[in-house]
């Protein structure tokens, strides 16, 4: 039998499977804009904007359901990581609209973006698997998730390391971008372990 | 640590059937302990194992101890009197007397027991009482009328008061807001926060949104054992059993 406060769980954990599909497909959006050079700026900031707006309904309704059903113990932790789910799933769009908005920086001349292709190849799967992992209440998944973490934190330092390496042989212009490029997948692969701390609170009551 | 309430391996049976099994906990002074469950779990027959109200069923059997202020209450040659003295009981059913007054309601008590030497001093310990159950207010000028006349949730507090007035070191409550409406519930529950700064309350409850909000400690049972026992904040965010997750989040049954 359903209780009272299920029927709100439901509607939070769809709202919530909503802002994860939206978060997966502004940065594959941007991901793809960025590798073929094509403006989707408004376009992805459109999604980003729409992931704000689900934010303030996550909160909005949390708090509804706090008010009215006074939740405890698992209910409870599900509900306050919601809040904070939510708002890490904000940022991954907000990440994801910079990304997209790197476009106009490239320089026309060759600006090679292998190690940001191979960085963004990673993080994606890893905001695709988070969101299931957090969707599907699966431990084990969201602890793999943030384990790859070491390595996105391992290539980044190498890249970055790199291109001060190569500073002044290469365009000014097309360094920042790289850079910068490869600094928002590094933040957002940190907002998928978030995600997966939440997993483990919901779960266990326990960050990891 | 000293503790206001010890029970160790208690067992209860009415007839043959096994009411509280091995129930075993210690209760710090000056708190509010919860005692939570559902109907029939055996909360109201722990409370009355503690106070030896139980005594009063026939077909109740005890097994075990509980220790006040080190004493087992138990003991062979123990003095019952002395026993009941310690605990201030209040019940679910506001139970005034309701013919006596006001003022007999709460001042027979210490009459009956010797505690006072003159009228003067019955009549500041009657004042203090019904002050403390933050009933004083609101009767001073109707001492005399009969208990009767109060409202549910003013006759409750009135048997808090008259409780009170005995000096317990420990004060029992079997759902004492369980017949209140929502105000008068609040009421007692602001009067319970303030009353634990002198006394240890032990609550019954089989509202668990009640022992949230004002217990320290909480204790979980169900068919008769305790499941879980612990700070309040702990077993309504992280229970450590499924049992007592079950029964705060209402699925259970």
């Amino acid at each position: 039998m359903k209780r009272p406060i299920d029927y709100g769980m439901e509607k939070l954990n769809g709202l919530m499977s909503d802002m994860i599909i939206l978060s997966e497909k502004a940065l594959e959006k941007s991901i793809e804009a960025v590798l073929s050079r094509v403006d989707a700026i408004k376009e992805v900031r459109k999604m980003s904007d729409e992931l704000l707006f689900m934010m303030d309904e996550v909160s909005e309704l949390a708090v509804q359901l706090i008010a009215r059903y006074q939740p405890v113990a698992s209910d409870l932790r599900e509900i306050k990581s919601a809040i904070q789910v939510s708002y890490d799933l904000s940022r991954i769009g907000r990440y994801a609209a910079n990304i997209s908005e790197i476009v106009t920086m490239i320089p026309e001349s060759d600006c090679d973006f292998t190690q940001f292709k191979e960085l963004s190849q990673i993080v994606l799967e890893m905001v695709k698997d988070i969101g299931k992992a957090y969707l599907n209440k699966d431990l084990t998944k969201a602890e793999e998730v943030k384990k790859r973490d070491d390595k996105v934190d391992e290539l980044y330092a190498e890249y970055i390391k790199n291109l001060i390496e190569m500073n002044g042989r290469i365009d000014r212009a097309c360094l920042l971008s790289i850079a910068l490029a490869i600094r928002y997948l590094e933040r957002i692969a940190d907002h998928t372990c978030y995600i997966a701390d939440a997993v483990s609170y919901i779960l266990t009551g326990r960050k990891q | 640590m000293s503790w206001a309430i010890e029970v160790n391996n208690l067992n209860v049976w009415y007839g043959d059937k096994h009411i509280l099994k091995d129930v075993t906990f210690k209760v710090p002074k000056n708190i509010i302990f919860a005692i939570m469950g559902p109907s029939g779990c055996g909360k109201s027959t722990l409370l009355r194992a503690m106070n030896r109200l139980l005594d009063l069923n026939p077909y109740a059997r005890v097994e075990g101890q509980v220790k006040i202020n080190g004493i087992d209450v138990y003991s062979d040659n123990i003095d019952i009197t002395w026993v009941r003295r310690q605990f201030g009981m209040v019940f679910q059913i506001p139970n005034p007397f309701p013919h006596l007054s006001i003022y007999e309601n709460v001042a027979l008590g210490p009459k009956v027991n010797g505690l006072v030497k003159d009228k003067s001093e019955l009549d500041r310990l009657v004042k203090r009482a019904l002050e403390q159950a933050y009933l004083w207010d609101e009767v001073k000028n109707d001492l005399k009328k009969p208990a009767s006349m109060l409202s549910g949730g003013q006759q409750q507090r009135l048997c808090i008061a008259r409780a009170l007035a005995l000096k317990p070191k420990i004060i029992l409550m079997d759902e004492p807001t369980a017949n209140l409406d929502p105000v008068a519930s609040s009421k007692i529950e602001e009067l319970m926060l303030e009353l634990k700064e002198e006394y240890t309350i032990i609550i019954v409850t089989h509202n668990p949104q009640q022992a949230a909000r004002i217990s320290d400690y909480v204790a979980f049972l169900y068919m008769g054992e305790l499941i879980e026992i612990g700070e309040t904040s702990m077993v309504f965010t992280r229970p450590k059993h499924e049992l007592t997750e079950k029964y705060v989040v209402g699925r259970m049954g």
